[in-house]
């Protein structure tokens, strides 16, 4: 056996159950008492665990760790962030009555104000979180001199936060979890059923229109079908009804959701869309008819310009309305 | 070769498998809300690792030679279907580059292992053959078998020469992203400086391949050649087939082409005897589609298979026994309208395993590293062609 797999057996193979693991790495159990300071909560694998859903429960397979890896792959040193004026307002009397254990909830909104809204119903209502983030911030170490301010509030509206060259500065994702997550933790703390319901965290700046250039750093991204569950699951789980957070009641969401609302309605779920900036949705959700995205077929070729590069995709996904992946690797 | 399930208890095999995700970079665990990893072991007796990896070695051998006599005629290049913007770059590429291969082998009803394809250009599962298998065995303590080959070693060997390696990948998917991102973490190890990113970042400045701001000295392309005319800027990625070192370099395309081992059968290679044996004994039958074959296929269809030229993941494999009379008619009509879009193939019957979740067909890849065996990669569909949503299970050889 080389030397090379012993240094890695050593770092990894250890037998299950002789200490490799985080002890703090996993969410709090019910009566646990939590930090208060965000600094506490800066491990990847215990962000991954905060912002997941219940161990036990049926939605663990769609919980994506792709942006969670890179945490601590980048060697990212996320800041706290200021909560979005939404965030940090009272909220009208009833809000949250809507999140029933047959309601599956899908934030979308951009960048970390996504995560500071998906948290904030985590902590003042029952449910569990869902994260959709399947890529990395930048897939390089930062070059001295290009990080800017992070502490900034989350940015309203597509495309950029940060870097102009990074297409999608998912770095601001990873700040708002941190700065949520002793809430988050509390949360967790006061117990949280298995079968709580389901809260599907997004960024929507993941596929923005711009077309990078050569020396951008594309990290745009699909919410495939390994993310989302088909009409079958949902069914199966219990879900009748789906609510969209979006920024405003025009909101177009990206294709890949457009494409998965449009099925489930078109399956017979009942669908509504909840505003930031219309709080009388977050106590009554607006009921929307959802238009179908454009249609691409991720399984069968090389995406789009709107997720990758190279010619945009004529034929449809084997698998419905949502993408399916399968990558260029064979 | 048997199949063996994890000895671990349901919460311990979780805990493994978190550990893949988040610490080894196995993002892609689930595909619709079913697992991807089987908590099973494929386990191959010693005799029949070292039967299997001389297999691949010979029928790569043979493929190298039939590779060399395919792109130095422009008519035969044509015809497998490398797309037309490379084969002036193809055919007059310097000596191939560092390449990495994967063989792969299915079990069949007749009991033998067959070879479905040889995956030349762009193979996946890198980082589930050199770390995944072992630290899953390590962690299981399993006795008696252990996993064979060192891919991160014959990588970061192949491309020691050269300090700065640009990777590659299609940047929409994170599966290719965490293939890239393993690479690049071997290559670090090994005291390379790495850069990620797409290769539409790739530019040439100063006489020197950069991607983003950074010359890079090698490149490592997990990108399929045949989708290289489709960049923004593809004169790049031509420069780079005569000028830089790439694992793969661009003639990959050519045997990377189903339609490639259809040529031995269509053009006068002038290949060697061995060549020739080899690819009669360990390749299926393959023939370009033509009109006037149709009646023939047609009233055969039970043993033949349609396959895409440049088809990915089982993309559009039509088997002709799975579908019917009608059905195989329509597929071949599909085929004739775009001959040079397919190949057909003999059809062989894979056999299933029982593995814990029920039966599955695997297929066994093995990866050579410049024609040296360096690990496997198995993955199990429960269908008898691999698609995207085949699971990967660990491979092992037995020691005793």
């Amino acid at each position: 056996m080389s030397r090379r797999w012993l240094q890695l057996l050593e770092r990894l193979g250890s037998p299950l159950g002789t200490g490799t693991e985080d002890p703090d790495a996993a969410p709090p159990v019910e009566g646990q008492t939590v930090s208060e300071d965000w600094r506490d909560y800066m491990h990847h694998e215990r962000l991954y665990r905060l912002y997941g859903p219940h161990p036990e429960g049926a939605w663990r397979p769609y919980h994506c760790p792709t942006l969670f890896a890179g945490i601590d792959r980048l060697k990212l040193q996320p800041h706290e962030q200021r909560l979005h004026e939404r965030i940090a307002a009272e909220r009208p009397p009833g809000t949250w009555d809507w999140l029933r254990p047959d309601t599956l909830t899908v934030v979308d909104l951009p960048g970390g104000l996504s995560v500071q809204m998906a948290a904030t119903l985590f902590a003042e209502g029952t449910c569990q979180l869902i994260a959709t983030f399947d890529h990395w911030p930048r897939a390089n170490s930062e070059p001295a001199g290009m990080i800017r301010r992070l502490d900034a509030e989350p940015t309203a509206a597509p495309p950029h936060a940060g870097d102009p060259r990074i297409m999608v500065d998912s770095r601001e994702v990873v700040n708002a979890m941190v700065t949520m997550a002793p809430r988050v933790a509390a949360r967790w703390a006061r117990g949280v059923p298995a079968d709580a319901p389901p809260v599907w965290v997004c960024d929507a700046r993941r596929l923005t229109s711009a077309t990078p250039g050569p020396g951008d750093y594309d990290n745009r991204y699909f919410i495939d079908d390994s993310i989302l569950p088909g009409p079958e699951s949902l069914r199966s789980a219990g879900i009748a009804r789906v609510v969209h957070v979006a920024a405003d009641a025009d909101a177009t969401p990206e294709d890949d959701l457009a494409n998965w609302l449009h099925e489930l309605y078109t399956a017979g779920f009942d669908t509504a869309r909840m505003t930031l900036g219309d709080p009388e949705t977050w106590v009554i959700p607006m009921p929307i008819i959802p238009a179908p995205g454009a249609p691409i077929a991720g399984r069968v070729s090389n995406r789009s310009d709107r997720g990758g590069f190279g010619q945009t995709i004529s034929e449809r996904g084997s698998s419905g309305g949502v993408y399916s992946g399968a990558g260029a690797g064979g | 070769m048997r199949t063996e399930p994890w000895p671990l208890e349901p919460p311990q095999v979780r805990r493994l498998l978190e550990r893949l995700s988040l610490q080894l970079g196995k993002w892609d665990m689930h595909q619709a809300g079913d697992p991807t990893v089987l908590p099973d072991f494929l386990v191959l007796g010693a005799e029949e690792h070292r039967a299997l990896v001389r297999r691949a070695q010979t029928a790569r051998a043979a493929q190298c030679e039939m590779e060399e006599a395919v792109r130095t005629q422009p008519a035969c290049l044509e015809a497998v279907g490398v797309p037309a913007e490379l084969c002036e770059v193809v055919a007059t590429a310097p000596a191939p580059g560092p390449r990495l291969t994967r063989c792969d082998f299915h079990w069949s009803t007749d009991e033998c292992w067959r070879i479905s394809e040889f995956n030349q250009d762009v193979p996946g599962g890198l980082a589930e053959t050199a770390e995944l298998d072992a630290t899953v065995a390590a962690a299981t303590g399993v006795r008696g078998m252990q996993p064979a080959g060192d891919l991160a070693a014959a990588i970061t060997a192949a491309l020691a020469p050269w300090p700065r390696i640009g990777l590659v990948h299609a940047t929409a998917w994170s599966v290719d992203l965490q293939q890239v991102a393993a690479v690049a973490r071997w290559l670090e190890a090994a005291g390379h400086a790495t850069v990620i990113g797409s290769p539409a970042n790739l530019q040439w400045r100063d006489g020197r391949p950069h991607l983003f701001d950074r010359p890079v000295d090698a490149l490592f392309r997990h990108y399929p050649a045949e989708w290289i005319p489709g960049l923004p800027d593809p004169q790049a990625w031509l420069r780079v087939a005569q000028e830089v070192p790439c694992m793969n370099p661009l003639t990959a395309v050519v045997a990377e082409s189903k339609r490639f081992h259809a040529a031995p059968a269509e053009h006068a290679l002038g290949l060697s005897e061995a060549t020739q044996a080899t690819l009669a004994r360990d390749f299926t039958r393959s023939c370009y589609p033509r009109a006037e074959g149709r009646d023939a296929w047609l009233a055969a269809r039970e043993e033949w298979v349609l396959k895409r030229t440049y088809g990915r993941m089982g993309e559009g494999i039509r088997i002709g026994a799975a579908l019917s009379a009608q059905a195989w008619d329509e597929a071949l009509d599909t085929a004739l309208q775009d001959p040079q879009g397919f190949v057909l193939q003999e059809f062989f019957e894979p056999a299933p395993l029982w593995f814990s979740h029920g039966m599955g067909y695997p297929v066994v890849g093995v990866f050579l590293v410049d024609g040296e065996f360096a690990g496997y990669h198995t993955r199990v569909s429960r269908h008898p062609v691999i698609q995207h949503d085949a699971s990967y299970v660990p491979t092992m050889v037995t020691t005793a």
